[in-house]
């Protein structure tokens, strides 16, 4: 009977095991575009390509940055590892492989990550891994269709490494398999210099047991050996794990530099806060500082204390650089599968490490939620305009404006903004400018229409309670200087960009009715604007009337 | 039902309904990007497709970073920057990321020619990232966005040098129309030299194994392939590169020095060999060395093919007569090993105005004493660089170098100030 119900119960975790991975590899092909998409990643489809149609690697890359040459020094292995499964496929288009190939390790990981838990921990923790990397932002991306790119498979490489070190103690096939892993991970992705900080912290941590110290030496030392002899000496390739090492030393040396921060100048390059941690990871991983407490808890054992350094280093690593997203990723969603089992064993776990936990959480989380909360408000601008009158005709004045987000959050994307439209009668404008310590500004050239001088500023991302001030330098020369100004945000929404978009402004600009516009209904401007439509287009504008003497 | 079991099924039920529902969101917000997605990708297929059927291997692409990898990857096209750089690569890359901001956002054409020259472009795509990149340029801050070249593109407007030849919603491609460029020296750059010459496949017939010397010529902006084909078939690495050239001013204090500065060579400084500069007991004039072109010029063709070779420069001033050369070259051979490499750095018969006829009698006379050793007979010659032909034949001689392999003659004319000149080239690999 007993036996029946075990049965019946890991019955019932394969079959949840099996639809999340089907769940996961539909949301990686159905949420992407029915075209074979293709990433920014090209290099790497160019040595597939290459090795697919020539038979070797390459060696000396002369198109990348012509008409320079530089003897390749790209990491190989996932080339190599693809392409012999193209082969062995016996697919007739490359590209198409390729694009499939990240849900193909997508599975691997699955199978991966829920054998070393449910071999480390119990099936359940097993489960709940796969069930988050089904669904969590960040292992959807990595994995899905058309992102052929390193990450995937040193995930998948990792997890296993990640087993052998645990395990490392109780047999030597662990030590064995560990340096096969490693190797291929080293050829597999530049990040491992991360992974020999943990092995090194590990290694410390571990200095009173003689035989963990020399396995972990071992497996730390040989597969540099390796991997340079297979990618140095075999393929003749530029690209070896010392070279890497001096590469990281680099980027600590030379971060200040002016050409570092130019070549280097990517959108993920930043410091990870809070929101983007969450956006990348899901809420679910806020069970990781569960996780990590209960591993601190227990760091005198191996196996605890192994998953506490390499999560340390992956959240410290991606809280440094987003860039580090994906490195970090295997290691949160574990952590975080196992935060949610232990909670799920709330009885068996230590009280102390569960008010600590929760306290943390309502910590992080209120702030999300009220953020959460903005968002879904419609956002709204509001103008507050300031100025020393009356104005004396045909001497300088100062207008000075404080735009205030007060409604929710506007649409913060890389091509969305807000902004103020600026119509001045009576006045000439001599300048104006813009500043905001909450958002990226900008203000447009001046245009005169009739007796109208005009301008629009912009802001990116104001989110709300932020301010922007605007300051105007004009020369009146009448006696009633007219403003006409409105001011617009973009709210999130789903709707299409209209049929008469100029083709630059589709990708940036949503529909009308997702821009909102102080004022949406009063007089109509003076001055009609094309705001990336083909034709010009009318739109209200409240009014200001300031005197001069 | 005990409170475990209310505990476990409220514990998977709240799980497994936040996880769809989060699942349901990534669909909700997935959905409305793919048509987008789509459309984007649909036109990047038909620029790779119209770049793979209507353009040559060997043209070259401008585009900002984010494109150019499709270009690259997807279609094999030569691009100047992709999004691939490590730590070591930044000052290169840095410089074609701002020169590329230098291009797409000049005001003037004709100075957004200058990186079209400096990089041989014959096609510029603009499109798929917003266009807000401008950053590295003095201009960026300009208030009429509109004078940007990359506006006048992305509108196709008063193009002088650009023709439009591919066009879609997101996505043009131009091609630089014919413009005549003459070389310059201070626009220079080996490395585009190097680039060029492997890309053209170098020379894999004559590799040699055995070469102790060489005879190269340092007129970089004409006779660069020259050099690099040299430095290309020499097949061994060196510890110890010793490279003598003229002081073609005759303005240096010693009538032979050297110099204890390290030298630019194709990604970093090489290394001088101190030790052999102490044995041979040259003087050091630093000065010389930094202003003089016959050795320096050359270092980053060496440098490229001995990556980890140290050098010895030496400069010969024109005052060192015949005996004197050969007693110097006899000095030099001391401390010529197995794994030295002599290189003279030489151009030959230099005739004004140009006659390339002339070069060719001259240049041949006195590749005939190059071959046959006759070192006494250098000094009658048409060349540059005498004293230290002599020296290095001596030391060929003394190291028993006598297998001397013809690479090139030949000679070409250029400008120079209000005539023309022309100088001849000959490159040669003296082994064992």
């Amino acid at each position: 009977m007993k036996m029946s119900k075990i049965k019946n119960r890991e019955l019932f975790l394969y079959i949840v095991l099996i639809v999340f991975i089907l769940i996961g590899v539909y949301m990686r092909i159905a949420f992407r575009p029915s075209i074979i998409p293709i990433n920014i990643a090209g290099f790497y489809y160019y040595r597939a390509s290459y090795l697919a149609e020539n038979g070797e690697y390459i060696k000396l890359d002369t198109e990348g940055m012509y008409p320079y040459s530089y003897r390749e020094n790209y990491p190989p292995f996932l080339v190599l590892f693809s392409v012999a499964l193209y082969k062995i496929s016996m697919s007739n288009n490359l590209l198409v492989f390729l694009s499939y190939f990240p849900i193909m390790i997508f599975v691997l990981i699955s199978i991966a990550g829920f054998y070393t838990l449910s071999r480390i921990f119990n099936n359940f923790v097993g489960v709940l891994f796969v069930a988050l990397f089904s669904i969590v932002p960040s292992a959807l991306r990595v994995t899905e269709k058309g992102f052929y790119t390193e990450d995937s498979l040193g995930i998948f490489l990792f997890i296993g490494l990640l087993y052998c070190i645990i395990r490392l103690k109780e047999n030597k096939k662990y030590l064995y398999l560990g340096i096969v892993l490693l190797t291929l991970f080293i050829l597999t992705w530049q990040t491992f210099v991360i992974l020999y900080a943990g092995l090194l912290l590990i290694l410390i941590f571990s200095l009173n047991d003689g035989q963990l110290r020399k396995k972990i030496l071992l497996l730390s030392i040989i597969p540099l050996f390796i991997s340079y002899f297979v990618s140095v000496i075999l393929l003749g390739l530029a690209y070896s794990p010392f070279q890497i090492f001096k590469e990281t030393y680099l980027s600590f040396t030379l971060n200040k530099d002016l050409d570092y921060r130019i070549a280097f100048e990517r959108n993920d390059l930043i410091r990870t806060n809070t929101g983007m941690f969450l956006e990348e990871y899901s809420f679910f991983s806020i069970f990781l500082i569960f996780g990590a407490l209960f591993s601190l808890s227990k760091f005198t054992e191996h196996r605890y204390r192994s998953l506490f350094i390499l999560s340390a280093l992956s959240i410290f690593s991606v809280l440094t650089y987003l860039k580090l997203r994906y490195f970090a990723l295997p290691m949160i969603v574990i952590m975080s599968s196992i935060g949610i089992y232990k909670l799920f064993e709330f009885k068996k776990s230590n009280k102390s490490i569960i008010y600590i936990f929760l306290t943390i959480a309502v910590i992080i989380m209120i702030p999300q939620i009220y953020s959460r909360i903005l968002e879904f408000k419609v956002p709204r601008c509001e103008v507050e305009f300031l100025a020393y009158e009356p104005f004396k005709i045909d001497y300088p004045a100062q207008i000075n404006a404080i735009i205030t987000s007060t409604g929710g959050n506007p649409l913060c994307e890389q091509n969305t903004f807000g902004g103020l439209h600026f119509e001045i009668e009576g006045a000439k404008i001599l300048s104006a400018a813009i500043n905001s310590k909450y958002s990226k500004t900008g203000v447009s050239e001046m245009h005169t229409e009739s007796k109208i001088n005009w301008f629009e500023t912009f802001f990116y991302c104001l989110k709300n309670k932020k301010t922007a001030n605007l300051t105007v330098d004009i020369l009146p020369n009448q006696k009633n200087v007219n403003l006409y100004y409105r001011c617009w945000m973009p709210d999130e929404c789903n709707l299409e960009p209209p049929e008469d978009m100029l083709p630059g402004y589709k990708k940036s600009w949503r529909n009308e009715k997702c821009i909102k516009r102080n004022p949406d209904k009063w007089k109509l401007c003076k001055v009609d604007v094309y705001a990336g439509h083909k034709t010009l287009q009318k739109y209200f504008c409240n009014e200001k009337i300031f005197m001069s003497t | 039902m005990s409170k475990k079991r209310v505990w476990d099924f409220l514990f998977m039920t709240i799980l497994v309904f936040s996880m769809l529902i989060f699942g349901l969101k990534e669909h909700y917000y997935g959905q409305r990007e793919i048509k987008e997605q789509n459309q984007e990708i649909k036109e990047l297929y038909g620029l790779i497709d119209w770049l793979a059927a209507n353009t040559e291997d060997t043209d070259v692409f401008l585009a900002k970073w984010p494109l150019a990898p499709y270009i690259y990857g997807f279609a094999n096209r030569k691009v100047i920057a992709t999004a691939k750089v490590y730590p070591s690569e930044i000052e290169v890359v840095s410089e074609r990321y701002k020169d590329l901001d230098t291009f797409f956002y000049s005001i003037n054409e004709d100075d957004s020619l200058n990186i079209v020259k400096k990089y041989n472009i014959t096609y510029i795509v603009v499109g798929g990232e917003p266009n807000d990149q401008c950053r590295y340029n003095d201009l960026c801050n300009l208030k009429n966005q509109k004078e940007f070249l990359i506006y006048r593109l992305d509108n196709n407007e008063n193009l002088r040098y650009y023709e439009l030849v591919h066009s879609s919603d997101f996505y043009k491609v131009f091609k630089v129309r014919n413009v005549t460029f003459s070389r310059n020296i201070e626009q220079y750059d080996p490395r585009i030299a190097i680039g060029k010459y492997l890309s053209s496949g170098g020379n894999l017939k004559n590799k040699n194994s055995n070469v102790v010397g060489s005879i190269v010529p340092h007129h970089i902006i004409y006779a660069d392939n020259i050099i690099a084909e040299n430095m290309d078939t020499i097949n061994k690495k060196y510890e110890k590169i010793i490279i003598i050239g003229p002081d073609h001013e005759s303005i240096g204090s010693y009538k032979i020095s050297t110099s204890y500065l390290n030298m630019k060579g194709y990604e970093s400084k090489v290394q001088v060999d101190i030790a052999t500069i102490r044995k041979l007991r040259i003087r050091i004039d630093n000065g010389l060395h930094k202003y003089e072109w016959s050795i320096k010029s050359i270092m980053p063709f060496i440098n490229y093919w001995q990556k980890d070779a140290k050098i010895v420069p030496i400069l010969f001033g024109y005052n060192i007569d015949y005996e004197n050369a050969v007693i110097f070259g006899r000095e030099l051979a001391k401390v010529v090993d197995n794994n030295t490499l002599v290189i003279a750095s030489i151009d030959f018969s230099h005739i004004m105005p140009a006659n390339e006829e002339i070069n060719r009698i001259e240049d041949n006379k006195t590749l005939k004493n190059l071959l046959d050793f006759n070192k006494k007979d250098i000094y009658n010659r048409v060349t540059e660089g005498k004293p230290a032909l002599v020296a290095f034949m001596t030391v060929m001689e003394m190291k028993n170098a006598t297998n001397v392999k013809l690479l090139n003659i030949s000679s070409k004319s250029h400008p120079k100030g209000n005539s023309t000149q022309s100088v001849g080239y000959i490159s040669l690999q003296y082994s064992k």
